[in-house]
């Protein structure tokens, strides 16, 4: 049994299986639109780059959504900027599926990616904590995913509702699933990145 | 399926918009949604009970959602219950959600004062007699918290041509804010009544209602029930 350090309301995952093999990290709102109604918050945005980059080598598949929201309809009036929005997440190597709503797995290939890589453990993280990372979370516990929200590298539309963002997950013990932070969850995934030696036939400098 | 009687009913005062956006309120294309009013969830010996949280919390907004119920009744509105409960051989029940509930006490399927904890046919799991299902209304049996996960929701109301939805229930934060964000991912417009909905924490019921009013309404709108009974009174045409 091994678990990530300090997380809430129960040490997760709940079945003690920390392995990068059936494990993705999940970063939703990556978009451009989501990014122009999500206020700028570097250290958000400094914790998703660093959980990208640090989990990766280690064998967890990292996953990036798109939200196209143009069929979702309805008559929702106009969505105003921050004043300083934040950046896109940049798709890079990684692997990127296009949402048909705020739920990552609505009209995208996202469920049958997971399944077929095997991963059934989620490290959540994105921009808009309260749109679109809470109903991909939702929707993700509902499967039978294992999740894990990693707070600080979600980005709030509302700052005022971040702790409420949290609470809501930390209800009954864990009605979504845990919430963690992202040097916890770095330092507990760093051991499975392989140690490749230099070669020691190639000339040195 | 209601037949349409073609009478439709002005718009509802609501936040952050007049609801519904496209104009009057049409009956034949509405639906009430009542998520969740169950015993489980608002009865003494329930599953919400025997976590040890207030219940009063849960059962404000079944007063309101009485008055509600029989109005959209009297209009013809399309009127669905939905249950959150698993099979008593609990194989729809993810091992996690299993797990975190024995944690906090209240073990999904272990006996309770009202039965098997969230099991399906378990006094606890009925809906309470205030808001009880009438004959042919659907009652649609869900295994998460969102009520179009593994269920035939979706199916239902295409079918009956249904666009607007007007939810009810509990608890705002999980299985009604669940649906209404899988509703409004699918199109549905969808207004949530403040007054007919509860949760298990006063702070997490404003944020849940704040969240829906963000971005110009990025889930739909809020109103008070008063708005919309005041709306269902008054014939348009």
């Amino acid at each position: 049994m091994t678990v990530v350090a300090a997380t809430t309301p129960y040490a997760w995952p709940f079945d003690g299986r920390i392995d990068p093999t059936i494990t993705a990290l999940v970063i939703t709102g990556a978009d451009a639109a989501t990014a122009a109604v999500t206020p700028h918050d570097a250290s958000v945005e400094a914790n998703i780059a660093a959980l990208r980059a640090g989990l990766a080598p280690s064998g967890v598949l990292v996953v990036i959504v798109h939200h196209d929201l143009v069929d979702t309809g309805g008559g929702h009036g106009g969505r105003p900027s921050p004043d300083t929005p934040s950046t896109p997440v940049s798709a890079g190597d990684d692997l990127v599926v296009v949402a048909a709503g705020h739920d990552g797995f609505y009209g995208s290939r996202l469920d049958a990616a997971l399944r077929r890589a095997g991963r059934t453990h989620l490290l959540v993280a994105g921009l808009g904590f309260e749109t679109t990372v809470h109903s991909t979370l939702r929707r993700a516990n509902d499967r039978g995913y294992e999740c894990l929200v990693i707070a600080d590298a979600c980005a709030c539309g509302d700052p005022s509702l971040r702790a409420a963002s949290v609470s809501s997950i930390e209800m009954s013990g864990g009605i979504f699933g845990a919430v963690g932070r992202t040097s916890d969850v770095l330092v507990t995934y760093l051991p499975f990145i392989p140690f490749i030696p230099s070669d020691p036939t190639e000339e040195q400098p | 399926m209601t037949a349409s009687t073609g009478t439709t009913y002005p718009t509802v005062a609501a936040d952050p918009y007049q609801w519904p956006y496209d104009g009057a309120i049409d009956p034949a294309r509405t639906a009430l949604i009542l998520i969740d009013w169950q015993t489980d969830f608002c009865g003494p010996g329930g599953y919400v009970d025997a976590m040890g949280y207030d219940l009063n919390l849960t059962r404000a907004g079944l007063e309101p959602t009485q008055a509600v119920l029989a109005a959209a009744r009297r209009v013809g509105m399309t009127i669905i219950h939905t249950r959150e409960g698993h099979e008593p051989d609990l194989s729809d029940l993810p091992p996690n959600k299993l797990w975190r509930s024995k944690q906090i006490g209240a073990g999904i399927g272990d006996p309770g004062p009202c039965g098997r904890i969230l099991v399906r046919g378990e006094q606890g799991w009925d809906i309470v007699p205030e808001v009880y299902p009438l004959p042919g209304e659907r009652v649609i049996d869900k295994p998460g918290k969102g009520s179009f996960y593994a269920t035939d929701l979706e199916l239902v109301l295409r079918n009956k041509g249904i666009t607007h939805l007007i939810l009810t229930g509990i608890t705002t934060d999980v299985c009604v804010h669940t649906t209404m964000r899988e509703a409004n991912d699918r199109g549905f417009e969808c207004l949530l009544l403040e007054d007919c909905t509860g949760a298990t924490d006063h702070g997490n019921y404003l944020a849940a209602l704040k969240m829906v009013t963000m971005q110009g309404g990025v889930f739909g709108a809020v109103a008070h029930s008063s708005a919309l009974l005041s709306a269902l009174s008054t014939p348009e045409s």
